[in-house]
């Protein structure tokens, strides 16, 4: 149980004077005690290095990494008492699965006796259900298997904190929805604080408490997976969580009375002053919706007034009960995710509004967030599309 | 028409007229009449001389002797030496030069920061003709100008330049440490490849599993690298029992059979001394012994393709 914090952390590859790589660049990262934190951010961003610099297999090259208040810097990966699942599961290939699991616990400083070691192994084999494989090298276990025999070597010593990196990506779909509700499952059953890389926005949002965005080594934001998908700092994480990807359009902003006027090329709709936190400071604005924002009819009717318009649909993908429909509109091009029955096909013609509440707005210089998207409490009506759908 | 059926009308009257079972082992018949003519009768002919007492100078008039010669073997005093040399050489040439090989390849893997470069100029003792690196040898432990006698008095570990190369007593051991010379390069290749073979993960994770650096060695690297050693020393073996160009270049074997291996003996035996049937019969030994050598080296060869 362990307080993980992250103060100004810092890796250059190379020689920082000359052509040195930034690959974390002065990382403030606070993970309370049982947390479970996920590192996102595309390839390269810094995920790894980020967690190879918790687990003690990098040195920082500046700033310091805590436990519980303890700077760690100085301690070696093997007595940090920290456990890491690795994106290739690492299995020990000349040890059956039942020294995979115990060699963790063979340690000198271990006062385990040979028996304990082994009803140990056992009761993690059993929590695992692979106590069939035993006696099987990793070379034949399936990848699930493998995963499993990874995870157990992980949590049979109860370490102070969990690093996962991207210990789904070498499954397959199936099984990584399966073993993602796992993971989640254990990491509350045991409450060990965790830190999970991912560069799979969805995977992020399932399975994490706080979520820390990086990209280019530097973080984004740290918060919740609603606080991330609803208020994004800035348009990099707003175009990263979510899917399909947010609508953005060119606009400006002006006040008209108690509420702000935004004008695009094809629409204009107001947003009440009483829904922006924020003073805007520039005219020039980014207009971003999201797809399971938009829904069919004319906004008035529903009593909200934000921008409508009219689309064209081009392509449908059906989605389960709901479809992604990507149209033509006044806009430009479009996303849409339209639930029910739809009985779309190219060509129809549609009437789609989205409620100002939904309405993103950041600044078209500084990419900053001006405006979020508030959810029902705040909101004038009832969102057609309710809460958090990712 | 496929090129199977092209060929099978061109040549399918002769051909198919063969019964199956037959006709599957065609392909290999040109492998096999090389592998009877340049490896089989030559086997044979070696078992068949060493039942025949045979002078080199006239091999037609053989006198067939039945197991003399190998009782010859089992007698004559002169064959314990040289025998008993052979088991000195091999086993104190092999260990030493995997000892070295295995701390040169280490060093080269975690060491060296240009490896490829420090293995090629590691690699020189091995790739040298035999010859040169033998000269090179018996230059440096020949009697007035020698360097290593030099060296000895330099470092005050003898008070003169002594006889090695002639000596009775010390003639076996200056081309045991020119073997070692020339094999622990391979050996250091061999261990080099097989640590660079090592995934970086599994130390890490052995690093977050609490293993110290010497565990991290004891129980990841060297069973990893087992059936490579395995095979390392098994080369070691069959190498140095095989070697002829260390021995003869430095020493032709002498003074008397002081420093003869069975390579060497049998050379001596044949072409000094003439006597084929004898030769054929320790040829025969030293072929039994490398057949169990190359047994071992092909079991473990198997072993290690599927482990992983
Ligand atoms: N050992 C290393 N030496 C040099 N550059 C590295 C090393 N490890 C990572 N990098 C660089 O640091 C950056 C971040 O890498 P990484 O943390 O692996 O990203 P991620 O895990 O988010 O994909 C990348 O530009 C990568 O090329
Ligand atoms: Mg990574």
């Amino acid at each position: 149980m362990t307080h993980l914090e992250l103060d100004g952390v810092t890796k250059v590859f190379g020689d920082p004077e000359k052509d040195g790589v930034v690959a974390v660049d002065d990382l403030h990262i606070d993970v309370p005690d049982g947390d479970f934190l996920v590192l996102l951010g595309p390839s390269g961003c810094g995920k790894t290095t980020t967690l190879r610099m918790i687990g003690g297999l990098e040195e920082p090259t500046a700033g310091e990494v805590q436990f519980d208040g303890t700077v760690v810097n100085d301690v070696k990966a093997r007595n940090r008492d920290v456990a890491m699942v690795f994106q290739d599961f690492a299995l020990y290939p000349h040890m059956t699965v039942r020294e995979n699991l115990g060699f963790g616990l063979k340690r000198e400083n271990n006062d385990m006796t040979d028996g304990e070691i082994e009803d140990r192994v056992t009761e993690v084999a059993e929590m695992l259900e692979i106590e069939e494989l035993l006696n099987n090298k990793p070379g034949q276990l399936s990848g699930g298997q493998q995963q499993r025999v990874a995870l157990g070597r992980a949590i049979i010593r109860e370490p102070r904190l969990f690093l996962f990196d991207e210990p789904l990506a070498n499954l397959d779909a199936q099984l990584r929805k399966t073993m993602r509700t796992e993971i989640d499952e254990l990491q509350s059953d045991v409450g060990i604080t965790s830190a999970y890389v991912t560069h799979n926005q969805e995977e992020a949002m399932t399975i994490a408490d706080k979520i820390a965005i990086l990209n280019h080594g530097q973080l984004q934001q740290l918060g919740t997976p609603d606080a991330v998908f609803n208020e994004p700092a800035n348009l990099f994480v707003a175009q990263f969580v979510g899917s399909p990807n947010m609508n953005l359009f060119d606009g400006t902003v002006g006040e008209r009375g108690d509420a702000y006027r935004v004008e695009m090329d094809a629409a204009s709709f107001d947003i009440p002053k009483r829904l922006v936190d924020t003073e805007f400071a520039t005219t020039d604005v980014l207009v971003g919706f999201r797809p399971q924002d938009i829904f069919q009819g004319r906004g008035k009717k529903r009593g909200a007034s934000g921008p409508s318009f009219d689309a064209e649909v081009r392509v449908i993908e059906p989605v389960g009960t709901e479809a992604v429909v990507h149209g033509d509109s006044n806009f430009g091009d479009i996303t849409a995710k339209i639930g029910g029955f739809h009985g779309l096909t190219a060509g129809d013609e549609l009437s789609l509004a989205i409620a100002p509440e939904h309405v993103y707005l950041f600044d078209a210089r500084t990419e900053a967030l001006l405006k979020g998207r508030l959810i029902a409490e705040r909101a004038d009506t009832q969102p057609p599309a309710d809460g958090v759908e990712v | 028409m496929s090129y199977a059926d092209q060929t099978r009308s061109a040549y399918g009257n002769v051909i198919d007229r063969i019964p199956e079972s037959i006709r599957v082992y065609l392909p290999i018949v040109p492998v096999m009449v090389l592998v009877g003519v340049f490896i089989l009768y030559p086997i044979a002919q070696a078992v068949y001389s060493s039942f025949f007492s045979k002078s080199l100078l006239s091999p037609d008039e053989g006198e067939f002797v039945g197991l003399a010669n190998y009782q010859e073997i089992w007698t004559n005093p002169d064959l314990h030496q040289v025998l008993w040399n052979t088991f000195v050489w091999v086993s104190v040439g092999s260990i030493a030069a995997i000892g070295f090989g295995f701390v040169l390849g280490w060093l080269l893997y975690e060491k060296f920061p240009y490896t490829s470069v420090a293995s090629a100029i590691v690699l020189i003792p091995w790739v040298l003709p035999r010859v040169v690196g033998a000269s090179i040898w018996q230059f440096m432990f020949g009697g007035d100008q020698g360097i290593i006698n030099e060296l000895l008095v330099q470092l005050g570990i003898v008070d003169d330049y002594i006889v090695m190369l002639g000596s009775g007593e010390l003639s076996l051991w200056p081309p045991i440490i020119g073997m070692i010379w020339r094999l622990a390069p391979l050996f250091a290749l061999l261990t080099l490849t097989s640590l660079q073979g090592i995934d970086e993960h599994l130390y890490e994770a052995a690093r977050m599993d609490g293993a110290t650096p010497w565990e991290r060695f004891r129980y990841i690297t060297l069973p990893m690298m087992r059936y490579n050693l395995a095979i390392g020393f098994l080369l070691m073996l069959i190498y140095n029992i095989r070697n002829f160009s260390m021995v003869w270049v430095m020493t032709e074997g002498g003074p008397g059979v002081s420093s003869s291996t069975l390579p060497v003996m049998i050379y001596r035996t044949a072409f000094v001394d003439f006597n084929v049937g004898l030769a054929s019969a320790l040829s025969v030994l030293l072929f039994v012994v490398l057949l169990v050598f190359s047994y071992y080296y092909i079991k473990v060869y198997d072993k290690l393709q599927g482990e992983f």
